[in-house]
């Protein structure tokens, strides 16, 4: 699979857009990326948020022309995006970047029990057991990446896990 | 899929000044059923012969017949001048089978839709199959004066409260309402659809996104493409050599057509992309709204059913010719 129709979301920094009406800024904690954007948009209809209620409560009654702005670790970031699209917030009208842990979530396929704070290229299923590899298809549904079951082709196959 | 349709005109009914319905009913073979916001491509016995693709502003779910309405262009090239001064109720016409480029969009939790003048044509087959399936949307209807609004006891009937007329004779009206209200409250998941002339869509997606619309939430459907200056110049076939002369009056596509050459086509109207072409040399005159700007810059393809040449000949890869 091509870097060019990764299904990986690509996080392009929390940069102010002027066109919205109104931003609601997600923060995980106190952090400069967050800091900095606020700063941009003094001013403007801005609230800041911690948690996905405070978030839900706020996109409730959101109006188009609004910007999610989502700051913190990885897992943080996707399972914020979640919130938002299923608010009825598309991609375009999110900006994200990630900060502090780059663990990932990992769905594994054989048992669909989804592994937290993965960071390496090959991990052990919570619910099964079974070594995952951590592939790169992202589920946006789910926030989670794919994992299966590294020697499934060649039983016995098991290369060393690595950083992610 | 090229296959036409041979269609009666069964009832011509003059809506306004200005406008006329044009009922069309099948001979043999039954009309098929459309989606929402589809138009037919009409074959015109013009000297020189058109092409005008009509909005279908009807009800998708019984095509008993499709009605058109057509509005007296008296500037344009003359396929609404012939249809309201010598189209006559019993006439034979050709039409293409129903096509969409403005389907509304199913994933949209609510759908606001903007009309100026004939641009309500295919916001009426919206209308009747939004409240049939008892969608959320609603209708903002402009039109220049009150004699000019065709359709309105039947968008009515079909939108009640959801119906918004603007009686608007410079446009003010419709833009004020969009910029304090309409644009800045809609919830989240609406999308915009808007149709009207080329004016007035540029003001309301230019308003759009300066309240944040983003553009995967705005669509377009223009009936009328950027025209341009149509010169004379040269197509050649790249392998065979011949050369193809392209008078000011024909597109590429029908001097192809009528050169024998079996061209894919839908819209002709350089939206749908079918009738794409390979550019072997020359400088293509691009007035399609199909290519990306990078498709365009590499002068490799072409949209024969609009796009044309300044001086030097084309030279096209061609399918194969029957001539």
């Amino acid at each position: 699979m091509s870097a060019a129709h990764t299904s990986v979301p690509r996080d392009g920094g929390l940069l102010a857009d002027p066109s919205a009406t109104a931003h609601l800024v997600v923060a995980e904690a106190d952090n400069e990326p967050t800091r900095r954007l606020l700063s941009e948009l003094l001013g403007a209809p801005v609230e800041l948020l911690h948690t996905e209620g405070e978030l839900n409560r706020s996109l409730a009654t959101a109006s188009v022309g609004v910007r999610v702005y989502i700051c913190g670790s990885e897992q943080f970031v996707r399972m914020m995006m979640i919130c938002a699209s299923r608010a009825g917030v598309t991609e375009e009208e999110m900006r994200t970047e990630i900060v502090g842990s780059r663990g990932r979530r990992v769905m594994c396929l054989h048992c669909k029990t989804i592994t937290e704070g993965v960071s390496t290229t090959i991990a052990d299923c919570e619910g099964c057991g079974a070594p995952l590899v951590v592939y790169h298809h992202f589920s946006r549904r789910l926030a989670a990446y794919m994992g299966y079951r590294v020697d499934a082709e060649v039983p016995g196959d098991r290369p060393e896990a690595e950083p992610l | 899929m090229n296959a036409t349709l041979q269609v009666e005109v069964t009832a011509i009914d003059q809506l306004t000044p200005t406008i006329r319905a044009i009922e069309l009913t099948a001979i043999g073979e039954p009309l098929p059923a459309f989606s929402a916001g589809s138009h037919v491509t009409v074959h015109l016995p013009t000297d020189p012969a058109h092409r005008n693709a009509y909005s279908l502003a009807c009800s998708p779910s019984d095509p008993g017949s499709y009605r058109l309405a057509v509005r007296h262009d008296v500037a344009g090239a003359g396929g609404s001048r012939w249809i309201h001064e010598q189209l006559a109720e019993g006439r034979v016409l050709r039409i293409e089978r129903p096509c969409n480029f403005f389907a509304p969009i199913r994933t949209a939790r609510h759908q606001l839709l903007i009309a100026g003048g004939i641009g309500i044509t295919p916001f009426v087959s919206y209308a009747h199959q939004l409240s049939r399936d008892a969608a959320s949307f609603e209708l903002h209807y402009a039109v220049r004066a009150a004699d000019e609004l065709p359709f309105l006891d039947e968008l009515l009937d079909l939108c009640g409260e959801r119906l918004h007329v603007y009686v608007d004779p410079d446009g003010s009206a419709l833009m004020k309402a969009l910029r304090d209200t309409v644009l800045t409250g809609q919830p989240l998941g609406t999308h915009l659809s808007v149709c009207g002339p080329g004016a007035m869509m540029d003001a309301v997606t230019g308003a759009a996104a300066e309240l944040g619309w983003p553009a995967a939430r705005v669509h377009v459907e223009r009936f009328s493409l950027p025209g341009g200056e149509r010169t004379p110049f040269v197509a050649i076939d790249h392998l065979s050599h011949r050369r193809i002369a392209v008078t000011a009056e024909q597109t590429l596509l029908e001097a192809l057509e009528d050169a024998g050459y079996e061209m894919p086509y839908l819209c002709r109207q350089g939206i749908c992309g079918q009738c794409l072409t390979t550019v072997r040399a020359g400088a293509p005159d691009h007035r399609d709204v199909y290519l990306t700007p990078e498709e365009r810059g590499s002068g490799t393809l072409i949209m024969p059913c609009v796009s044309r040449a300044a001086a030097a000949p084309l030279v096209l890869e061609l399918p194969r010719c029957a001539a």
